[in-house]
């Protein structure tokens, strides 16, 4: 998933609490862009990003 | 596809005025209509993006492992100042870069890059941040 959160088949992948690869650096997206909105969604769903910003991991269950 | 806005499509002439070759440009129908125009002039890469509809402008290089950076954050490295709260509109952006290139090529060569890049990734993991800590706030639309 190059993280489309958005859409059902995005929330089923969080409510799965799968790891989520990025297709680019997390820690780096630009102020703006949806790739930004959709890292901040998974934030705040609990998701953290990895030092490399290129993965996100679920919250603990 | 959403239109190129004027400004970004005059840069591209200019830019292939001054050096710099058209190497890549690319229409994605399928990916949302996504585009990106690259220019390149060595050590300087440009981008042109749009991503979803948002048209972004951003300068890199062949060294720099981490894409390209906006005009601001490139200002706010050369220029030891930090990074405005707002973005510059495109018709600024342009004319920093523009009136930049030697310095910013000058900072991409081999015994600065090191330098520069550690700055550009501080400089834009802090305007990340600012804007993550925005959106949480509630400070554009959310859609959950």
């Amino acid at each position: 998933m190059s993280a489309s959160c958005y859409t059902t088949s995005g929330d089923t992948t969080i409510a799965r609490g799968a790891e989520i690869i990025l297709a680019a650096n997390g820690h780096l997206a630009k102020k703006g862009t949806f790739f930004a909105r959709e890292v901040e969604y998974l934030l705040s769903k609990g998701y953290m990003l990895s030092e490399d910003g290129l993965r996100m991991f679920a919250p603990a269950k | 596809m959403s239109e190129i806005p004027d400004a970004l499509a005059g840069f591209v002439p200019w830019l292939e005025g001054n050096g710099f070759l058209r190497t890549s440009d690319r229409f994605e129908p399928e990916a949302f209509g996504n585009r990106l125009i690259t220019l390149e002039r060595p050590p300087i890469t440009v981008e042109i993006v749009s991503d979803r509809g948002v048209w972004l402008l951003g300068v890199g290089g062949q060294a720099l492992t981490e894409g390209t950076f906006g005009a601001e954050i490139w200002r706010a490295c050369l220029e030891g100042t930090p990074v405005p709260e707002e973005s510059p509109d495109f018709a600024q952006q342009i004319d920093f870069i523009k009136e930049s290139l030697s310095q910013i090529a000058a900072a991409l060569a081999p015994d600065r890059v090191g330098d520069t890049e550690t700055c550009l990734v501080a400089r834009q993991r802090e305007q990340t941040e600012a804007y993550m800590n925005y959106l949480r706030a509630g400070g554009a639309e959310r859609r959950d």
